[in-house]
Parts: structure tokens; sequence; C-alpha cells
């Protein structure tokens, strides 16, 4: 049997964060804003970064009455083939951000149902699920072959975005709803938020896409959950 | 053992098979059958029940095919069958890539221009296998952003024109 690769948790330059975000995650972008990025090893290969920012709201923090220095946003993680549990990943890049800021109380995080994702890597890292997100007052435009959201434009491309945002045929929609995950940083918080907390969403099936010509076989439900596990937000 | 052309409409797909084939990975394999011929003949029970091959029945069918080749494997128990099924699936995905030897190889296949998306990798994944993937050293804490500090917001006095930082006010 393989020895398990040996895991290295340390901190992760732009081009690192910019090069996994393109290249394995969904979104394909790296988040604009002030980023801690964390990187992941293994047997000193590079696989993937964790990256916290100050999310795409400034009211991120308000119903939890903090101010926007004391809390942040896990933005991303984006990973290549790892053997590591993303659990793990996780929670030590979580300890590395409490170093780096020590002053931050609360981390939130979001998983898009639209992307097929209920939040399964905050649940096995025992964070505390509160609900669906509010919807926002901000709208994502479709730029650049990809909806983008209002503050991404702002920050991204400037004047520009803010042209192309205004522009009559540019298309937009409203953000979807989330599931929101609260991961506190101090016993303090913890107490505070623990009466928020609500059961885990479960995850939705999803159905198999063949085209054998049977019913049976048609409404089998898929059982894959890699995709999900290596880039769950 | 013999190798039949069987009817592809006499072919009974396994009603409890595990192993999910999408459009995208029936088209992969459509492709490879279409690039390298049969390969692999269908392994079918006594009652042309399939055993293994479902996805390249699928292909088949893609290309507008009438017949495959099959394998008839009628000696099995029902247990054996339905075992089976499940370990011609598994026990290929328990074989590993020895990733340097994999990047000589597809890089020999690149410079006789054959077509690599006929593999079955993502473009991605090849991209990274071509080149090697490029490979990060840790940074360091400088190069992050301190999130548990606000950056001043300077604002001039509409009145005497002084600046001050919003934070502070």
């Amino acid at each position: 049997m393989q020895d398990k690769p040996k895991l290295k948790i340390d901190w992760a330059s732009h081009d690192a964060a910019k090069y996994a975000c393109t290249t394995w995650h969904y979104s394909k972008c790296l988040p604009v804003g002030k980023l801690v990025k964390v990187g992941a090893w293994e047997n000193s290969k590079f696989i993937g970064v964790v990256i916290f920012g100050r999310g795409a709201t400034y009211r991120l923090l308000e119903k939890y009455e903090l101010s926007q220095d004391q809390g942040c946003e896990l933005v991303r993680i984006a990973l290549t083939k790892h053997t590591a549990p993303v659990t793990k990943i996780m929670a030590l890049a979580i300890k590395f951000l409490s170093k780096s800021c020590p002053e931050l109380k609360m981390v939130v995080s979001f998983a898009d149902p639209a992307q097929g994702h209920h939040g399964g890597i905050y649940q096995g890292g025992n964070w505390i699920y509160t609900g669906l997100s509010d919807q926002g007052g901000s709208l994502e435009y479709f730029y650049k072959n990809k909806w983008t959201h209002a503050r991404s434009m702002k920050e991204a491309w400037g004047s520009v975005g803010k042209d192309i945002a205004q522009q009559k045929n540019t298309l937009t929609r409203k953000p979807s709803r989330k599931h929101r995950y609260l991961m506190p940083l101090d016993k303090e918080m913890s107490a505070k938020i623990a009466p928020l907390a609500k059961p885990y969403p479960k995850r939705e099936k999803q159905a198999m896409v063949d085209s054998l010509d049977t019913a049976a076989v048609r409404h089998r439900p898929s059982r894959s959950i890699l995709i999900e596990e290596l880039s769950e937000i | 053992m013999q190798i039949v052309q069987r009817k592809i409409e006499d072919l009974i797909p396994y009603v409890n098979n595990s192993r999910t084939h999408s459009d995208e990975q029936v088209a992969q394999i459509a492709a490879s059958i279409k690039e390298f011929g049969w390969t692999n003949p269908i392994l079918v029970d006594g009652a042309n029940g399939i055993i293994a091959g479902h996805g390249r029945v699928m292909a088949a069918r893609k290309l507008k095919y009438k017949e495959v080749p099959t394998i008839e494997l009628k000696d099995m128990t029902e247990t054996q069958r339905k075992a089976y099924i499940i370990a011609d699936n598994r026990l290929a995905l328990n074989a590993k890539w020895d990733n340097e030897m994999l990047t000589i190889e597809l890089n020999d296949l690149l410079a006789d221009g054959f077509a690599l998306e006929l593999l079955g990798f993502d473009p991605t994944e090849m991209q990274t296998l071509i080149n090697g993937g490029p490979d990060f050293e840790p940074a360091t804490e400088d190069e992050q952003g301190k999130l548990d500090e606000l950056d001043p917001k300077w604002i001039a006095c509409p009145h005497c024109g002084k600046e001050f930082d919003a934070r502070q006010a």
C-alpha cells in the first residue's frame, strides 16, 4: 500500500492562486479585491489554493454585528486531484488565516445550489449552516461570456465595466440564493452564532444523463460526487 | 472464445447497471471506435443480456451501427454475472498512471500529429500533462492582504479642502 502524500499548507502567490482558479475552479477566475491566499502542496507538488476575501458585499457581516475588518468570506477552494481530505486542507487554511489576521472573528462561505452544490465540505468541517442567503440588490451581468457580479465588473474593469453594465442590451440577472455557512474563530463568536444553526441541507439527486432505451435505466440517479468534492464553491 | 456479430436491437441493457455514461463520454467512446475500430467486444450472457459494454453499445447506437461484436459468457451464475458487471468497471479504476511516462508518450503522439482529444482526458488535464504543469513555490505572508484591517478612505472636506481618513471620523 502506498504511503499518503505529505501535505504542506503555506502562503500562495498571486500567480499560483490565479493558475489554480483559472484551471481548477468552475468560475475560471480569481476574485478581485484584498485576498489571503493559502496554498496546498502534496509531496511538494502544488495542488491548489483556499482563498479568503472581503466577499461580494460590504454588508456580509452586518447581521452578525461585526464590522468589515472582523470577518471575511471563504471565496475559493480551487484544487486539482489530491489525496488529503478537502476538510483538512480547509481547516489548516483557516488556521493560517487566523495567524495572519488575528482580529478576525468569523469566516462566512456560500455553496451555490445552481451549481449543484449543497456545502458537503462545510458540513464535513462542522461549519454552522444558517439557511439560504438573501438575494441582495446587486445584479449580475453577462460579460465576456460569463455571469459577473456587479462588484467584479467595477473592480476588474473599472469605468469600462460600469459602461457595459449600463448598456441597455447587457443581459442581467439577480444572483441566486446560496446556502450560507459560518465558521466562528473564537469561543465568543461560537456562542453568539450557535442559536442560528439550522439542519444541514441534503444534496439534490442529479438525473443520470444517458440515452439507453430502458426506462428503468434512464431514471437511475448518478452517484458521482467527486466533481463536487473538487470544486465545491 | 468466439466473437460473434449481434444486432444491437437484440441486446438487453442490464436494468440495475450501476455505472453511468454521460452523453459526453458516449461521444468520446464513439470517436474512439471510429478511430481505432472495435478493440473490445461486448460481453453478453446466454440471453443477450449485456454484462460489459453498455457505453460501447450506446456509442454504437450514436454511430448508427446495426451490429456489434460480442463474446458470450453463458457459463456464469446469476450471482457471478451481477458481480462481474461491477468488477469489470471497478478493477480498471484501481490502476494508476505513471505521469512521467504518460507525459513522454503524450508528447510523442503530439509530435506525430495525433488528435489527443481522442484519448479521453479533459483539455486542462491534458495541457497540464503535456507541459508537466507549473510548480509554484510557497509565497510569503507579506504578499497577502490584511483582512482584519480596513484601508484608509481619504476624503477631502468640501469647505476647507483638508483631507481626512473617513475611518477616524
